[in-house]
């Protein structure tokens, strides 16, 4: 992986998009490792039962999609420090979701050099299910 | 239509939990977790998945992805149980990430309701529940701290 650096960054620098389109099994491995325990997330049944259309992927899942883009930008030697996101719509198997992020500002803070963006993702209708504010700390 | 604030003066919770901090468990962070979890939102980067790698990073062992914590199962803390509308959904997840849970870390978990509060819309009413909840390692030390806000509404609206 090769390290960014802080000095290398300018504001309006586009990250993405990463590419997901979850499957009924992708989120089945991803509910069996986390503390869901709500049938929507692997039954139609269940998620029918709840006025929904059908199964949804969680939104812990794709937050999870939208911190991989930030984390595989940060490079090792970077991080992510705040993750902060509004869900808006609901998010399907077989969606395509392009987690996308903007930097919209840039600062040093306490001796850090910190990133900070807009990142969201937009599914094939052009909609952002997922909207939120990043922080990312850059070496020098 | 009543406003939130009706809503709020009337509405059916525990007011007791909230702003109580309580203990939910402890979590080891083993390489087979991590991993998996890595695997399953498809992660490709070698500090999450690569022993060798991650050997040589500044943090010396597998790291686990700052959302690794949505597969943490914690024990269930008393909760605000709201009486509100006919589901709820996840509205919002904050998190500050302070330092990495690392492979081989024994990571305790206390969590609070911190706030119940309503909302009227275009969509009608709805009703949040703040729930934050802090972790931290077998330092003592914070790594990280995440409010999740959980919303309440009817879908017949």
């Amino acid at each position: 992986m090769s390290q960014r650096h802080y000095g290398e960054v300018e504001l309006g620098d586009e990250l993405g998009p990463l590419v997901k389109e979850p499957t009924r099994e992708q989120i089945r491995d991803y509910v069996g490792l986390s503390e869901l325990r709500m049938g929507r997330f692997t039954s139609e049944e269940a998620a029918q039962s709840e006025g929904l259309r059908g199964i949804i992927v969680p939104g812990n899942m794709s937050m999870s999609f939208l911190s991989q883009l930030l984390t595989d930008w940060a490079g090792v030697e970077g991080r992510l420090s705040k993750l902060e996101v509004n869900f808006r719509r609901m998010v399907e198997p077989g969606d395509r979701l392009e987690c996308k992020a903007v930097v919209t500002d840039m600062q040093e803070v306490e001796g850090q050099n910190v990133v900070t963006l807009d990142a969201f993702i937009e599914n094939q209708k052009g909609e952002r299910p997922i909207q939120g504010i990043a922080e990312v700390v850059l070496p020098s | 239509m009543p406003d939130a604030d009706d809503i709020m003066a009337n509405l059916d919770y525990n007011r007791d939990v909230v702003g109580v901090d309580y203990d939910v468990g402890m979590h080891e962070v083993t390489e087979e977790q991590v991993i998996g979890f890595a695997n399953a939102i498809g992660e490709t980067n070698p500090m999450y998945l690569d022993k060798e790698f991650a050997a040589k990073s500044p943090h010396g062992t597998l790291i686990a992805p700052p959302a690794y914590y949505t597969s943490i199962r914690l024990e269930s803390a008393p909760d605000a149980e709201v009486k509100f509308g006919t589901t709820g959904f996840n509205a919002s997840q904050h998190c500050e990430f302070y330092e990495p849970m690392k492979v081989g870390d024994t990571i305790s978990a206390k969590t609070q309701v911190s706030h119940v509060y309503a909302k009227t819309g275009r969509t009608g009413t709805m009703v949040f529940t703040v729930r934050r909840t802090t972790y931290s390692n077998q330092h003592g030390r914070d790594v990280m701290m995440v409010e999740s806000s959980m919303v309440r509404r009817d879908m017949n609206q």
